[in-house]
């Protein structure tokens, strides 16, 4: 489901035909026959530059709804990252606590990249499902989470 | 009315000549005083009566109730009707090939086997059935004198000295066995005649012992002839007293030298070979005293009560232990001292806590009053545990007790709750549910 939603991302990045236009027209006017090393890592540099703003510019062209769930996401792994590096200085004594802790923030950011491939336009293999009934089974999947949570946290 | 008082008339006397057969069982062995009290004295020559007098009247003196009979006495049984008639079984019969009534091989052993102790003397006329109940108790008497009857064990350089040079075949002996509670208190000063054969113990039982071993220089062979071929059994090797105490601790002296119990030895002088001490009165009155009261179990017959165990804090003993509770244990353990029932006192008494492997073993402490206790931690292991005290001491009984108690883990409400530590977890899991209410609102309403 992951993978999935990564190859949608940047399937979304691509659908923008000016970008690709632009990528292929810097490749091809330095060219890679004939230039020098040094050359070859500048432009390997602006590369990486000109690649990173195409996917934020087709990042821009992405649904609002679909960004707030990426907000959501990027909260859910950051808590749960503070929490190992806790657990790693203070030890994994209440190790239930922990899990259950660390557990509720990738449980949410699994459910939510679920939402996410649902309720994209753009996924096709969901075009049946009306964003409204995934809505509700993120919402019902999220209780039976937390209430596991509630039971493991000691 | 008159007829059945004539008949009660004649009846009385009969009853009570009845009774008056019967043994009084209360003066048998039991759990409360178990100092043996009945004996059977087995002879092949009455003239032992004469002959080891002041040896069977230290035993009446201390309360036994001899029987003395002839080896091959037709009438002669251990049981009647499923009840031993003895507590105690002396063997002074060397020569006997058969004894007479039910007595055999087999009933000697399951006399042994029910718990019962066994004297058993030999000299050089030792007969197959009295080496087969020796080599049935873990010693093999010197199989050299089967094929040359005279055989015994000579010594040229612990002898006793005589007028005459002699053979040899009288050894003086003071190398001891080590342990009060076998020898008692008081050390024999003087040395131990002894004339008869050697024996050897068999290397597989593990519960026979030398109390009395030969020197370095002694040998096994016939003092009238000349050495052939080198003698089976030297230095060592050779046994002059053993004892053997079986696991259901009954006791049993095994000895290649009647004479040693006789009067003459008991009350003749000694001086042992390159020493110039000569000793008025052998040490072999006081030997067989002192060791046939251990045989007898007038010392070191342990047992062991009040065995108590509760949580530190309380009285009462639970059906069942925590993980990590705080235990006190005790057990009171008395030694029979021959007519009362004393503290024993040793600092080397050890509880097990045990299931499958000891998971504590302490050693208890004792108050000198008979009170054993120490306080332990139960180990973070749930599962049905023992309480174990394994204690095998030389000379003493063993004594094994156990007791089964289970101990289980903490209860759900046992837990502890809002651990310090935890706290960042609980933070970030309450967090994700309130950005997940946040979330589906904004998610909701974002058009």
């Amino acid at each position: 489901m992951f993978r999935k939603a990564l190859i949608l991302t940047v399937a979304d990045a691509f659908s923008n035909p000016e970008m690709i236009k632009g990528w292929r027209g810097q490749n091809t006017e330095d060219g890679f026959c004939g230039n020098q090393l040094l050359g070859m890592a500048k432009s390997n540099t602006s590369d990486a530059k000109v690649l990173i703003r195409s996917l934020r510019s087709a990042y821009a062209a992405t649904p609002i709804s679909l960004k707030i769930i990426d907000l959501y996401v990027v909260y859910a792994i950051t808590t749960a990252v503070i929490q190992v590096v806790y657990m790693g200085i203070v030890g994994s004594f209440p190790f239930n606590s922990f899990l259950s802790g660390v557990l509720s923030c990738v449980g949410t950011a699994v459910l939510a990249v679920c939402l996410r491939i649902q309720v994209n336009k753009e996924n096709k293999e969901f075009k049946d499902l009306p964003p409204e009934r995934a809505f509700a089974d993120f919402v019902l999947c999220n209780l039976v989470l937390h209430l596991v949570i509630m039971n493991f946290l000691g | 009315m008159a007829k059945l008082a004539l008949l009660l008339l004649f009846a009385l006397p009969l009853l009570l000549s009845l009774t008056s057969l019967l043994p009084l069982p209360c003066n048998a062995f039991s759990v409360d005083r178990p100092t043996d009290r009945r004996l059977l004295v087995l002879v092949d020559d009455l003239a032992i009566r004469s002959s080891h007098s002041r040896f069977f009247s230290s035993l009446q003196a201390r309360g036994y109730d001899l029987d003395l009979r002839h080896a091959d006495d037709p009438g002669l049984a251990l049981r009647r009707y499923g009840q031993y008639l003895y507590d105690g079984l002396i063997l002074f019969s060397p020569s006997v090939q058969r004894f007479g009534g039910s007595l055999d091989l087999a009933a000697v052993l399951d006399f042994v086997d029910a718990g019962h102790d066994l004297i058993l003397a030999a000299d050089s006329s030792t007969s197959d059935l009295i080496r087969e109940i020796a080599t049935e108790c873990g010693v093999d008497f010197d199989e050299a004198s089967g094929l040359d009857p005279a055989a015994m064990v000579i010594d040229h350089t612990s002898y006793a000295v005589s007028e005459t040079e002699g053979d040899h075949t009288l050894i003086a002996s003071d190398d001891f066995i080590k342990s009060d509670v076998i020898l008692g208190d008081k050390k024999i000063e003087a040395p131990v005649l002894f004339r008869g054969i050697g024996h050897s113990l068999n290397t597989a039982n593990s519960l026979v012992l030398k109390v009395l071993p030969a020197s370095p220089a002694a040998y096994s062979a016939n003092p009238l002839m000349k050495l052939s071929s080198p003698p089976s059994l030297t230095g060592s090797a050779i046994s002059l007293v053993s004892i053997v105490q079986a696991r259901n601790n009954a006791r049993i002296l095994i000895t290649g030298s009647l004479d040693m119990f006789s009067n003459r030895f008991l009350k003749s002088g000694v001086q042992k070979a390159g020493r110039s001490i000569k000793h008025k009165k052998s040490g072999n009155e006081q030997f067989v005293t002192e060791i046939s009261k251990w045989v007898f179990h007038e010392r070191g017959h342990l047992k062991a009560v009040n065995v108590r165990h509760h949580k530190v804090g309380e009285t009462n003993e639970p059906s069942m232990y925590r993980i990590n509770d705080d235990l006190e244990y005790s057990v009171e353990i008395y030694e029979w001292s021959g007519s009362s029932w004393e503290p024993y006192v040793a600092d080397d008494v050890q509880v097990q806590f045990y299931m499958m492997s000891p998971y504590v073993l302490k050693t208890l402490a004792t108050d000198h009053k008979g009170l054993y206790s120490t306080s332990f931690k139960v180990p973070d292991v749930y599962g049905v545990f023992q309480f174990k005290v394994e204690h095998q001491k030389l000379g003493y009984t063993s004594l094994s007790l156990s007791k089964q108690i289970p101990v289980r883990p903490f209860r759900h409400n046992e837990y502890e709750r809002f651990i310090t530590t935890a706290f960042p977890y609980y933070g970030a899991s309450f967090s994700t549910m309130v950005a997940f209410f946040i979330f589906s609102i904004v998610y909701l309403y974002n058009k």
